[in-house]
């Protein structure tokens, strides 16, 4: 089934275009991975299928339905979203947090249900955060912060997780952790759609990337058909030299600028 | 591991159910005593039997027929007046904050207090406060509808979703406001227009009357009853909005019912006091430090506490420099605005 296609979008944020006529669709259970230069309108493009950057022409399905068509709560049961950076002004405990997640599957009255606190603690244990949970999340460091809103993700238990830059003020033990247990998540039906910067993690754990440039879907394919020494000079102006690990069956990059290195 | 966790997820609950037990105790002590102190002092157990009395449950002790008049007639109707205010202004503060994400943030900012300090003022200058005892109240409220209809009418045509936008609207709004209120004052014609203008601006709650408790009333308790069952949304909406709408919030909705609740309390609460400030700072302030930050439990609890902090407030203002009373904005000022430095600077070297 395709979790979610995009046809013929354009978003528009004042009177600024920033992403032009989108085009491409995720599968279920897919580990699709969205690359691109800064400011290429990766973050744009996750939230405005979150539904929280609204889009002009063109449609969005999610499981086959126009995104449109869904209420609040039915869009919250079907994606989750990890934001680059949260700020809690408040003193709220990393539980409470995480528990917020289950949000959309509350009344008014009824508090915690068991299958809460089960989603809860299995989100917990996912990321490792079970021991920080009555921590206040103000006294955390980024990374710690980070985990937390995986985790409150995680809790929401949707089909769909859209992760932007999910990773990227964690340590490598982290990192790898991270986008290893996402992958389990994707090998087990849950489509996770991520931003990375880092080209060899996305090389290593997509098995799809999209290329975005300048809000133009430069070429999307296998991580192989997508780093190329060619493209990578024509998008990041770099050089690079891209090896494939036959035992590892996977792709590596190894990024350098030859005008200022020849220069050093 | 496993039961120490549950049972520490438990003692959550517990401390919820408590907190609000013990608050309620508190806010009845302290209507107790508010309506038992004053020029004629009577005793606490007297005037538990005169409550008693008045609800029909027969008490076998006797007391007297003029304490029972000060109290149900003169006092009462004050000490619930406070109560109610306080309630409507602490609630109220930690909805803004939370809908700001700002813990400084406090209803006057969206122009309610110096729209209703502008209509009542308007109302003394032109007389029209001397007709008839309603009218200053309502041209109050009036105002205070007012002022923040055209904040959010402007922030509304900008189209923009930003708070902080709303905050500077907010501002400059209040200024302009308070420019045409120091007008109005600068040129009143009497010393008596002069005074009212001034002690109204204080915060007072002297001229309380039973129809006041019972116009005020319904509104302040159904108002802060449904923002209570935002507890939830308020809890996901200080993650940001992104985090809100892919949660499930209607944000829209929640944000504008609750801006609304929140004018219609406060409107209603300054209308029948006069601008009191602090207590949507203090009470807020204090209890997250006591209690966290959870808006499910913070709700209710400064419902509770605001009351109590004002019945206490009032109380003081009328007795502290006896037979002199001061207005309860300025002692609610006196006492809180140190109170509000400390957690400040309580809050700044933890950090």
């Amino acid at each position: 089934m395709q979790a979610v296609t995009v046809e013929n979008m354009d978003v528009q944020i004042g009177r600024k275009h920033i992403l032009h006529q989108i085009n491409f669709t995720i599968n279920q259970g897919q580990f699709f991975g969205l690359i691109g230069p800064n400011g290429s309108g990766k973050s744009t493009l996750l939230k405005t299928i979150a539904n929280i950057q609204a889009h002009h022409n063109g449609h969005i399905l999610l499981h086959e339905k126009q995104q449109h068509t869904f209420t609040p709560k039915q869009l919250a049961k079907m994606i989750s979203y990890v934001p680059q950076e949260t700020d809690v002004g408040f003193d709220f405990l990393v539980r409470d947090v995480i528990q917020m997640g289950r949000h959309v599957y509350g009344t008014l009255f009824k508090s915690e249900t068991k299958k809460d606190e089960e989603m809860i603690e299995w989100a917990m244990k996912q990321t490792n955060t079970t021991a920080l949970q009555n921590e206040s999340i103000r006294h955390l460091s980024g990374g710690q912060r980070q985990l937390v809103m995986i985790a409150k993700a995680l809790a929401q238990d949707t089909p769909i997780i859209l992760l932007d830059e999910p990773i990227s003020a964690l340590d490598v033990h982290y990192q790898l952790k991270i986008l290893t247990m996402l992958q389990k998540l994707s090998e087990q039906g849950k489509t996770i759609v991520i931003v990375l910067h880092d080209l060899n993690l996305a090389a290593r754990f997509c098995r799809t990337l999209l290329l975005l440039n300048e809000g133009k879907v430069q070429k999307i394919g296998t991580p192989e058909e997508v780093l190329t020494a060619p493209l990578l000079k024509h998008i990041y102006h770099i050089d690079a030299r891209i090896q494939k690990d036959e035992e590892m069956n996977r792709v590596t990059i190894t990024p350098y600028i030859e005008e200022i290195e020849s220069n050093v | 591991m496993e039961m120490n966790e549950k049972g520490k997820h438990r003692l959550f609950e517990w401390n919820k159910t408590w907190t609000m037990i013990v608050l309620t105790i508190l806010l009845f002590i302290s209507i107790v005593v508010a309506v038992s102190i004053g020029p004629v002092s009577i005793p606490f157990m007297e005037t538990i039997y005169i409550f008693l009395s008045k609800l029909s449950i027969p008490v076998d002790m006797v007391f007297e027929d003029k304490h029972a008049i000060v109290i149900t007639d003169i006092r009462l109707p004050r000490v619930l007046l406070a109560g109610l205010v306080g309630c409507a202004l602490a609630i109220s503060g930690v909805t803004m904050q939370g809908l700001f994400r700002n813990p400084l943030v406090e209803p006057g900012f969206i122009g309610i207090s110096s729209g209703a300090a502008f209509g009542a003022v308007l109302a003394i200058s032109l007389g029209l406060a001397a007709i008839h005892q309603a009218i200053l109240p309502l041209v109050a409220f009036l105002g205070a509808i007012f002022a923040m209809a055209l904040i959010l009418l402007v922030w509304r045509v900008t189209n923009s979703n930003s708070i902080a936008l709303l905050l500077l609207l907010g501002i400059g709004m209040n200024a302009f406001f308070s420019s045409f209120t120091n007008v109005l004052i600068a040129s009143s014609s009497t010393e008596q227009e002069l005074r009212g203008a001034l002690l109204w601006l204080q915060g007072g709650l002297e001229g309380a009357t039973w129809e006041q408790v019972k116009i005020v009333g319904p509104i302040i308790l159904i108002g802060s009853i449904i923002i209570c069952l935002f507890g939830r949304s308020l809890n996901v909406m200080l993650l940001g909005d992104e985090q809100a709408i892919t949660s499930g919030v209607r944000l829209h909705l929640v944000r504008n019912s609750l801006l609304a609740i929140v004018a219609l309390m406060t409107g209603a609460a300054v209308a029948v006091s006069g601008i009191i400030s602090f207590v949507g700072l203090v009470v807020p302030h204090m209890l997250r430090l006591v209690i966290g930050a959870d808006h499910r439990l913070l709700l209710p609890a400064s419902m509770l506490t605001g009351a109590i902090f004002l019945i206490m407030m009032d109380l003081i203002s009328r007795m502290i420099l006896q037979p002199v009373t001061l207005q309860v904005g300025v002692v609610s000022a006196m006492v809180g605005a140190p109170i509000f430095i400390i957690l400040i600077l309580r809050s700044v070297r933890r950090v």
